[in-house]
């Protein structure tokens, strides 16, 4: 395995010497002249080399040129572009300030990247959004959703509007790595999923991948999510925040020590349970319901060559049920990052990631007969990454990551002692990837990741006949297992995940693009519910559960119009999946300590279209997308109880064979924009009863065909109207309004339909058995909000 | 515990103006299948109910069968025959009671003009007769919020004192009958994980209340009677049990998604086709409570 991971470097180093010469090497930050933030994605170009570079996810550029006197475009949209004249006589480190572009009406823009990049960039099956239009868009409750805002774009979608975490392109949940500052996440929504757990103030980037997934990301199957925090003003403290229905937030930021070190910290509470108290219903008005999360960021100047991050969040749900019972669930994370110039040419991170998700039940520890149930999954990262930036045109990235997980199933306390056994795991893993333009028309960006798993004790392991598919009547004995022991190791060579992305230009306005990426899954979300709950678990590869792995094709037709105020995209996909987890019938999955027999291993496949267009520049701006696309799965067994539907393919429950929406804003004068967002899905599948029996007096239903049927579809409109006025510069503070109306002609849109027994007659003396057919719609009415942000 | 989930959820939505409504829909129809229940106890009589499947949204009874040959078995020993109740169609019954400790199953063999898959030998699964623990007593208490938080309501209250057997994983379930009523559509189960062997009633584990408040009755004609029988069940029908629930009390997004709900009997010879329902070998004690306004 070294010997083939050492070949293939060289083979990337040796193709690349062939476009080496005399160069010297243009490098530094870019950053917001205001604030001093880096800026990612930033495009540093040589018009008369027709070469150029874009800065990484720290603001970082290098750009490797011969010896000469250049013009250097510096471009990003939302800023002024600028333009250094550079004698690189020698290697030169230039740090480069940006200035915003103050808006006009005719020039209003949407996208804080380069207009072309779309084209030229060798990434395809990206999603990226620019917090500023997030911002403008209609919100539910005006809170700002940056990843309900991501399922208005093509190949992501939820199951509806309460559910916890999205699907990207017939990927599960659990399949999508959300990262914030580098930090897993392993519930990304607060509320039971009506909103994310991002404070889009405290957001500077985000960008999603469906697909081409680049080697350095690892650990899911579908897709990857990279937030980044801001680092702070280093020039002058400044403060953000709003007041809304549903909660509200601020920020503070400033200089630790002016431009050289900075402090970011911002918070955000909601206040739900007001709501609640206004029912009649004494179940729901007496219960307490609120969520609360606090990012915090800090960051240092070390030097020329030094730059340390300090960043976490910490964030909880809470659910109190009068005083008799208390409910709490959040993420908690911490990075420290160290960024490191080696030389102009050669940029490292090293980071230390400590990530986890806990919730607690249980009753007051005052009560004489209390308990408290406990569920946690750590994760420890260590990273080290490398960008050799051998010229403009080749640029080579490695690293190695390790994890080491902890995770802590569950634990009863109080009057009741119970606990189920932690499981520790490690995931090392290795990548190298190297981009290359070939001539002036192609680029390619090949790359290898390989990640091993081992899965450690100190356990006890349960050995059954068939430990592929455990059976709880084929329990053989257990099997002890000392700390550290390894129980199962898979570091074979099914750990290779080869990752290939092409982009041939047609013409400056038109591009191809194809790519190829395999990927691994060795921890897995334990749950069977329609959409996962915050008591759901994660649960590692071992004996019983194999590593999931995918295998996605993609292809797309990239083109621009109109000097790039138009975007058009097209893309088709391809993906398998195999060793994903399903459940039997009726699994029990709380608290049982053989979990594993309640779990069948099973493959899937989805394929689909994505169609997007966008208008980037201009009074009216936005976007239409449209997803055609197809999710099935398939789960076989001898067993007809064991085996789904017969073992034949299935639809999942969240397959949606098209999806539309379209997002616009409207500058209507320089005070007032207007938002709309209007969404199309076609009904999810939902399992039909195909007779009924009776069991003492209940009416119980025969289900045979999993997802043989399908809710109505989805529609729904959402309008908003945003106030800014004009700054005063002889004043500090300034304030704006957000108006929304979700769900604007109050359609019921149907959740899910559940079938039951129709209620008893009053007065009946004999069981009834009838039946009903009953819809569910989250959201009956249209929900208004007012929002009120201010500066300062 | 999702139950506590889906209260908080189902709080938060009806805030929101979430709303049901009742549609029609056009579900697969499947052709008839049998359906058995019935129970052997310790205490009382035996009893096999035969029945069909019907349609979903069907408002006609189920089809009873008649005319089947219904006998319980020990091992390869037949041990009593039911007979078919000249009253209740496709209802079987003998006076055989189970001696705990013993294992049964029961044989039912359909013929005749019902549907085709109803027809033949149908077996259930080999199960033991469970040991029952007794319920010592039922006592009447007065609770409220600052004696018991549960109690919502301050009221009169029935608790229930027993203990559980220990060194063994057991399975309970509790049916209750006010004034010789059934409460309609309940099923209550719990077993002993993490208090095997305790006593319900003394030290730090309180007694289990079982019903409350009482009705306050103006008048008082009759006061109330409750009377609690305790089943020691096994694990498979306690699975069944919570199957049985989780496929009936839905209508969030959290419930457990749809699944077929089989139980213990199979046609003979051949495991893997099956009959729906569930025949219940149990372990049974009783106990009750007159209530005292």
């Amino acid at each position: 395995m070294r010997f083939f991971i050492l070949n293939f470097l060289l083979i990337g180093i040796s193709l690349s010497a062939f476009s080496q010469n005399q160069v010297n090497t243009l490098s530094g930050y870019v950053r917001d002249s205001k604030t001093g933030e880096e800026l990612i994605g930033v495009n540093i170009v040589i018009p008369t080399l027709r070469e150029g570079t874009s800065t990484n996810l720290y603001g970082f550029y290098s750009l490797s040129l011969p010896p000469g006197t250049y013009e250097a475009s510096i471009q990003y949209i939302g800023y002024q572009t600028r333009t250094i004249k550079v004698a690189l006589t020698k290697d030169l480190t230039i740090n480069i300030e940006l200035d915003e572009n103050s808006t006009t009406l005719d020039e209003v823009t949407v996208l804080a990247r380069r207009l072309d990049e779309n084209v030229r960039s060798v990434e395809m099956s990206v999603a990226q959004l620019d917090m500023k239009d997030v911002r403008k868009m209609p919100a539910l409750l005006g809170e700002v959703d940056i990843i309900r805002s991501l399922t208005l774009l093509p190949g992501i979608s939820t199951i509806g509007e309460a559910s916890n975490g999205f699907n990207v392109r017939g990927g599960n949940t659990d399949q999508n790595l959300i990262l914030l500052d580098e930090a897993p996440v392993y519930n990304s929504s607060h509320l039971f999923g009506f909103f994310s757990i991002f404070n889009a103030d405290a957001v500077k980037d985000v960008k999603l991948y469906k697909g081409g997934i680049p080697a350095r990301y690892g650990g899911r199957l579908s897709s990857v999510v990279d937030v980044r925090q801001r680092n702070g003003n280093n020039k002058k403290f400044s403060s953000t925040g709003g007041i809304g229905l549903l909660s509200s937030r601020l920020l503070v930021e400033g200089p630790i020590q002016k431009e050289k070190s900075a402090f970011m910290i911002a918070a955000r509470r909601s206040y739900a349970d007001l709501f609640l108290s206004l029912s009649n219903d004494p179940t729901i008005n007496q219960n307490t319901l609120y969520f609360y999360d606090l990012n915090a960021k800090l960051n240092y100047i070390l030097g020329d060559k030094d730059r340390l991050y300090l960043s976490g969040y910490f964030g909880r749900d809470v659910f109190e049920l009068d005083d008799l019972f208390g409910f709490d669930w959040g993420n908690a994370t911490a990075s420290l990052r160290w960024n490191h110039l080696f030389s102009d040419k050669l940029f490292s991170n090293f980071t230390l990631v400590f990530s986890d998700y806990t919730y607690s039940l249980g009753t007051p520890e005052d009560d004489e007969f209390n308990f408290r149930l406990k569920s946690t999954i750590q994760d420890y990262h260590f990273k080290n990454q490398y960008n050799y930036y051998l010229s403009s045109k080749n640029e080579i990235e490695f690293g190695v990551e390790g994890i080491y997980y902890r995770l802590k199933p569950g634990q009863i306390t109080g009057s009741i002692q119970l606990q189920l056994q932690e499981e520790y795991a490690l995931e090392p893993s290795v990548y190298f990837s190297q981009e290359l333009e070939l001539g002036t028309r192609w680029t390619v960006q090949y790359g290898l990741r390989y990640s091993s798993f081992y899965n450690l004790g100190a356990q006890k392991v349960r050995n059954y006949a068939n430990p592929d598919l455990p059976q709880l009547e084929e329990f053989i004995d257990s099997e002890e297992y000392s700390s550290g022991q390894v129980i199962e190791a898979y570091n074979g060579l099914e750990g290779l995940e080869p990752r290939f992305s092409v982009n041939y230009r047609i013409s400056d306005e038109q591009s191809i693009k194809a790519s190829y990426n395999r990927t691994r899954q060795y921890i897995h979300l334990i749950s069977n519910t329609s959409t996962p709950t915050p008591v759901d678990l994660y649960r590692p590869s071992g004996r019983h559960i194999q590593p999931a792995t995918a295998n996605q094709v993609a292809a797309g037709y990239f083109q621009n119009f109109a000097e790039n105020r138009y975007e058009v995209s097209i893309e088709g996909y391809y993906k398998d999946f195999k060793n994903i987890v399903d459940y039997r019938n009726g699994a029990n999955l709380i608290f049982n300590e053989t979990i594993e027999t309640e779990i069948l291993p099973g493959i899937g496949r989805s394929y689909g279209l994505e169609f997007y267009l966008r208008k980037r520049k201009g009074r009216l701006s936005g976007w239409l997308s449209y997803t055609l696309s197809k999710t099935e799965l398939k789960v076989e067994n001898d067993d007809p109880l064991l085996a789904i539907n017969a073992g034949e393919w299935y639809p999942a429950n969240y397959d949606k064979r098209h999806d539309i929406s379209l997002v616009l804003n409207y500058q209507l004068t320089k005070k007032w924009d207007l938002g709309m967002n209007f969404t199309y899905q076609s009904g999810r599948p939902i399992t039909p009863p195909e007779g009924r029996f009776n069991f003492e007096d209940y009416s119980v239903p025969v289900y045979r065909s999993r997802n043989s049927l399908r809710i109505p579809d989805y529609h729904r409109l959402d309008l908003s109207a945003n106030y800014t006025p004009e700054k005063d510069p002889n004043k500090k503070f300034y304030s704006s309004w957000s108006l929304g109306f979700y769900n604007v002609y109050a359609r019921r849109n149907a959740y899910s339909i559940f079938f039951q027994q129709a209620e008893q007659a009053e007065g009946a003396t004999t069981a009834s058995f009838d039946t009903e057919a009953v819809q569910l719609a989250i959201f009956g009415t249209i929900i208004p909000s007012v929002t009120w942000n201010f500066n300062f | 515990m999702k139950k506590i989930y889906q209260l908080s959820f189902t709080a938060l939505i009806l805030s929101l103006g979430a709303c049901t409504d009742v549609v029609e829909l056009e579900v697969p129809q499947t052709a008839p299948e049998l359906v058995i229940t019935g129970q052997l106890s310790n205490t009382d009589s035996c009893y096999v109910r035969l029945s069909t499947t019907a349609p979903y949204f069907s408002d006609e009874e189920t089809t009873t069968i008649s005319g089947a040959r219904v006998s319980i078995w020990q091992g390869s020993t037949e041990l009593s025959l039911l007979t078919e109740s000249s009253l209740k169609a496709g209802y079987y019954s003998s006076n055989f009671q189970g001696s705990p400790g013993k294992t049964y199953h029961i044989e039912v063999s359909v013929a005749g003009n019902y549907p085709e898959k109803t027809l033949g030998t149908w077996v259930s699964v080999l199960d033991t007769l469970r040991a029952c623990p007794t319920i010592d007593s039922i006592k009447q208490a007065t609770l409220n919020r600052s004696t018991t938080p549960q109690a919502f309501e301050e009221g009169e209250y029935a608790l229930m004192y027993f203990g559980d057997i220990p060194n063994a994983r057991n399975f309970y379930r509790l049916k209750r009958t006010l004034n010789d009523s059934a409460f309609a559509r309940e099923i209550i189960f719990f077993d002993d994980e993490g208090v095997d062997g305790v006593y319900f009633g003394s030290g730090i584990f309180p007694p289990i209340s079982i019903y409350g408040p009482f009705e306050e009755k103006e008048i008082v004609i009759e006061p109330d009677t409750l009377v609690v029988r305790l089943e020691s069940i096994s694990r498979s029908f306690s699975d069944f049990l919570e199957l049985v629930n989780g496929q009936t009390q839905v209508g969030s997004p959290f419930d457990a998604p749809p699944a077929l709900v089989v139980g213990n009997i199979h046609r003979k010879g051949d495991a893997s086709d099956y009959a729906f329902g569930y025949f219940n070998i149990a372990g049974t004690n009783t106990n009750g409570l007159r209530f005292t306004p």
